[in-house]
């Protein structure tokens, strides 16, 4: 069990659960829907015996099994398979795309573009996959900005490097016969794509070279552009940095018990983590409060003992080792480790109320009473509940809630980092670089706004009018407006980024797969809006 | 006089442009084209209205105050409609009801009527009517647009296409008058009307034309002819364009020419402007005759241009024409037409390396190896692709994974390939190979399974996933030590 020590107790509880999903399955097969139901039930009844409430491995199995069933036109038995798949595990983006699929193959295709989109929206919190989506989505913005960048520094050179190109080669004509210096002025524009990765500074060499001929307001969008490409990979890097850390099992570990899901490699994984924290008060206090969940509070007691030999001040810990010898009845060692919690951040309350209850059980009643008033004054709704409900003790889960101490711990041990200052420092140097070139050229360069072409006037050929529909951008890049072209590359660019947006990022480690078609239909449904609009103001 | 009519083939817009400037006549022309007529207000020769039937000024007005966010289409309408039919114009309205401030106003007036002008100047037919002294209702106010305006700056915005199509004078180059330059005519002096060019006829010249050709004569340079005359640059432009279209000036400073290497040969440039009338006038060669008329005016508007009159040309000039006719009619064409080439290569060498740059970012987006090297592309930022690399195979590899084990959950027994799992919707077909494109091999165990890419045949070390299905309680029926031996789960799936 991969260094987690279980009990029978427990170890029976695990087993329960492998009987009771094999059991799930032979009713489903058998299409028992009430035997399936009564199944489910008690899968959850024993996982929270365990102190866990969810088990997400199983909701997907039924998810799929319920998609197989649609697949065969039994759609019925795929709705209450969803149905129970969101009682094991509620509110996952899974189930919506499952139901999604179903509905799709029944030919309901409103109700599966809605379940569709309920599944993005609960992506929002649903842990690794939710965090990658995430970061799927910062990089496939950045990916848009930069290649809308450089679309936009493409278009400049497409209006306006014919009298970059004219200007340059007069200087090689000195010399030269015209054709010879427009080569050579050819040549001195593409050179720096033979540097490695010479895309990026052809870009930047084009945009300082570019400079002097736009108008004032594509002056500002082309420093944007520089910006953008000069920064936005250093912000790429920065989001990745703590990858290593959230993609790995321990916090796979930290995220399910935070959620409280009993998964299958649950105790390899802490096992994992305990190799990866061997030092750390707070796993031994988060696996401590776990073994109390767990109901083995014979394995806990040396854990908290250890937590509180290494943080006296430990309220938490110290009640519970109150608690474990309260419930044994042993006053005198429950007293002593009750009246040291008292008055620390963590476990004062339960402490007082536990006080409260080993004098009662003392028939001390006075000292009883105290410790109760002393408790209802910390929080008097829980006091009320805790008696409603007779507890004779309660302990304090204060190790659960280190939960992101761990996460920080975890990002150190597995050497996650955010940005990098020295990728800062550069992309800075290759931004000033950049505006110093472009200021230099247009002070000592003979380049002047171009002229403004009278799009609106005359005849034009085809393969202009053509062009003027097809390339967005190219009226604003005419007229001067750099925002407005800029944006009118953004829109179709980040549209058509869409459906890439998994691949230029991470793969999403969900259960179920909802497929791309989704981003191809709505990046086709944009492109297809922005070209009307486009139709529709021509 | 007072009306004149004719046909744009045979009427020479142009030339009826620069009659009515040279006389600094007003009055009304209105043409009757295919797609619309358009009518012109003249004020002592500068443009002062313009409408067209099917292009109403005012609606262009409206259209030019809505883009320059001055007025809305909704507001210029109500503001307008009552005074509709009253024969006021719209921008006096405008002005009337304060709507636009004043200087904005006429901007966008002159603006409108620049735009009528401009459309009529790219027809290539029609039939013309002028009016001496017949006005329309004008905008008090506007700056006039001079006949020189027009057709320069609309050929500066148009380039080749423009009214002056062949390109316009380099003013930085000198000029000399050529022999041809003895004997012409003045519009306004010497007629009302530049007349249909004959050969054998003196050319028509406007006063403007004469003028520059005697600064010319006397010697002054190109780059000091706006600042001598004190006219602005658009009418000298377009006097020395007329003055290099009718032969009666060449480009005497050729150091520039020679440093370019671009002409060799001056000598036989110079005399063939000379020379052509007398070529075109013997008919010997055509081929000339219609290359020259094209220099003038390689548009679509006017007829050849008016020749100068037959000079007296040397024989041993002659002679040196004959022995490369063709290119020294190259060489002899304006300069002007040289930057019109120029600036047509350059632009579309420009078109070509954006193009070349937006096939190049595609191809980065679209080969799988090369997306790292679109969002991190700085030479310094390798380790950075590297751990991207790293990142987005680990998350592949977790979403197999979580595929692998949950087909073991369902069937127990793991999956007999990736593609089983693609086919049940865990997978995707693009999960079945690596972020950098290659293909992951599946092996299946009894206890876990292995999965690795293959790059050319060969497994990849060190980059495989290695799982083992006996550290999962749901996957392994012996994770627990119970002393009571257990039924095997598949008896009751089966």
């Amino acid at each position: 069990m991969d260094g987690t020590e279980l009990t029978v107790p427990v170890q029976e509880s695990l087993v329960r659960l492998q009987d009771l999903w094999l059991l799930w399955n032979s009713a489903y097969l058998q299409n028992d829907q009430r035997l399936a139901e009564t199944a489910i039930r008690d899968l959850l009844f024993t996982a929270r015996d365990l102190g866990l409430s969810r088990l997400p491995d199983l909701a997907v199995g039924v998810l799929v099994r319920g998609v197989d069933a649609a697949r065969s036109e039994e759609f019925e038995r795929g709705r209450w398979a969803i149905r129970m798949a969101e009682r094991l595990d509620p509110g996952r983006p899974e189930a919506m795309f499952a139901k999604s699929r179903i509905e799709f193959l029944e030919g309901s295709f409103f109700e599966g573009a809605i379940a569709r989109i309920r599944g993005y929206l609960r992506l929002v919190g649903a842990g690794l996959p939710g965090r990658l989506y995430g970061l799927n989505l910062l990089v496939w913005l950045g990916a848009s900005l930069m290649l809308a960048s450089a679309l936009f520094i493409a278009l400049q050179l497409a209006t306006k490097g014919g009298a970059l190109l004219r200007d340059t080669s007069v200087n090689f004509a000195v010399t030269l016969p015209r054709p010879i210096a427009l080569l050579f002025a050819l040549g001195l524009l593409v050179w720096p794509f033979l540097l490695p990765n010479g895309w990026i500074w052809l870009v930047l060499f084009w945009a300082a070279l570019l400079w002097p001929y736009g108008s004032s307001s594509e002056r500002v969008v082309l420093s944007a552009c520089v910006v953008i490409l000069a920064f936005v990979p250093v912000l790429v890097d920065g989001v990745q940095g703590r990858l290593d850390a959230s993609l790995s099992p321990q916090r796979r570990f930290l995220d399910r018990l935070e959620s409280r899901s009993l998964y299958g490699q649950f105790f390899s994984d802490l096992g994992l983590l305990r190799r990866t924290l061997p030092q750390s008060v707070a796993l031994d206090h988060l696996v401590a409060d776990l073994h109390v969940e767990l109901g083995q509070d014979d394995i806990a007691r040396p854990m908290y003992r250890s937590v509180v030999d290494r943080e006296p001040d430990n309220g938490a810990a110290l009640n519970n080792l109150g608690a474990y010898h309260l419930f044994r009845s042993e006053y005198i060692p429950a007293i002593g480790f009750l009246e040291r919690a008292l008055g620390r951040p963590e476990g004062s309350l339960e402490a007082a109320y536990n006080l409260g209850m080993t004098y009662q059980q003392l028939f001390e009643n006075t000292n009883s009473d105290r410790y109760f008033d002393m408790a209802r004054e910390i929080d008097a709704d829980w006091v009320s509940h805790w008696l409603t409900e007779g507890e004779q003790g309660v302990v304090a889960l204060g190790g659960l809630a280190r939960i992101d101490e761990l996460r920080e711990e975890l990002d150190q041990a597995l050497g996650s980092s955010g940005l990098g200052r020295d990728s800062a420092l550069r992309a800075s140097g290759v931004l000033l670089a950049t505006l110093l070139a472009a200021f230099l050229w247009w002070r000592f360069s003979s380049g002047a706004p171009v002229a403004m072409k009278a799009s609106s006037l005359g005849r034009e050929s085809w393969l202009e009018s053509f062009a003027r529909i097809v390339v967005p951008g190219l009226n604003s890049a005419e007229a001067g407006d750099g925002a407005r072209g800029f944006l009118a590359l953004l829109v179709p660019t980040a549209a058509l980024m869409l459906p890439f947006h998994t691949v230029t990022g991470f793969a999403l480690p969900w259960g179920y797969e909802p497929g791309g078609a989704f981003a191809w239909i709505a990046a086709l449904v944009v492109v297809s809006v922005f070209y009307a609009v486009r139709l529709a103001l021509r | 006089m007072s009306s004149f009519e004719g046909t744009l083939e045979s009427g020479q817009l142009l030339d009826i442009l620069r009659s009515i400037s040279g006389r600094a006549a007003s009055g009304l022309l209105s043409v009757q084209g295919e797609p619309d007529l358009v009518s012109l207000t003249f004020l002592d020769g500068a443009i002062v209205a313009a409408d067209a039937m099917n292009r109403p000024a005012e609606d262009v007005l409206a259209g030019v105050l809505d883009s320059r966010g001055l007025l809305g289409p909704a507001d210029f309408a109500a503001a307008v409609e009552p005074a509709l039919g009253t024969g006021r114009l719209a921008s006096e309205v405008l002005l009337e009801l304060r709507k636009v401030p004043r200087d904005d106003l006429l901007d966008a007036v002159r603006e409108q009527t620049y735009g009528q002008v401009v459309r009529l100047l790219r027809w290539e037919n029609g039939n013309f009517n002028w009016t001496e002294d017949v006005e329309s209702p004008f905008q008090e106010g506007m700056s006039p647009i001079s006949v020189a305006e027009a057709l320069v700056r609309s050929t500066e915005e148009l380039g080749v296409e423009g009214p002056l199509s062949t390109g316009l004078p380099d003013l930085d180059a000198a000029y000399e008058a050529t022999s041809a330059a003895s004997g012409y005519r003045v519009v306004g002096r010497d007629g009302d009307w530049i007349d249909r060019p004959t050969p054998g006829e003196p050319v028509w010249l406007t006063p403007d034309e004469e003028m520059l050709l005697e600064l010319i004569r006397q010697g002054i340079p190109g780059i000091r002819l706006v600042e001598k005359t004190g006219w602005g640059r658009y009418r000298v432009e377009l006097a020395l364009f007329q003055l290099l279209a009718l032969g009666l000036v060449a480009t005497g400073a050729w150091e520039e020419e020679d440093e370019t290497g671009a002409i060799a040969d001056h000598t036989s440039a110079r005399v063939l402007a000379a020379a052509v009338p007398s070529v075109f006038e013997s008919g010997q060669v055509d081929e000339l005759a219609s290359d020259v008329s094209n220099f003038a005016l390689d548009g679509d508007l006017t007829s050849p241009p008016a020749v100068a009159p037959a000079p007296v040309v040397e024989p041993s000039a002659e002679l040196e024409l004959s022995a490369d006719l063709e290119s020294a009619a190259m060489g002899a064409r304006p300069k002007a037409k040289r930057t019109a080439l120029a600036q047509v290569t350059s632009l579309w060498a420009a078109r070509a390396l954006a193009l070349g740059l937006v096939g190049l970012l595609v191809t980065l987006l679209l080969v799988q190896a090369e997306r790292p090297a679109l969002l991190l592309p700085f030479p310094w930022q390798m380790d950075a692709r590297a751990r991207l690399e790293r990142h987005q195979t680990l998350s592949r590899y977790l979403k197999i994974d979580r595929a692998v084990r949950t087909y073991y959950l369902l069937y127990g027994r793991p999956p007999e390939s990736l593609a089983t799992l693609s086919v049940l919707e865990l997978l995707e077909p693009a999960d079945l190979y690596d972020p950098l494109g290659r293909w992951l091999s599946y092996t299946g165990r009894e206890t876990g399974y292995v999965v690795q890419p293959v790059d050319g045949g060969e497994v990849v070390p060190g980059s495989e996933l290695a799982a083992d299905s006996r550290a999962d309680f749901f996957l392994n029926p012996k994770f627990v030590d119970l002393p009571e031996q257990r039924p095997d789960p598949l008896v009751l799936l089966d």
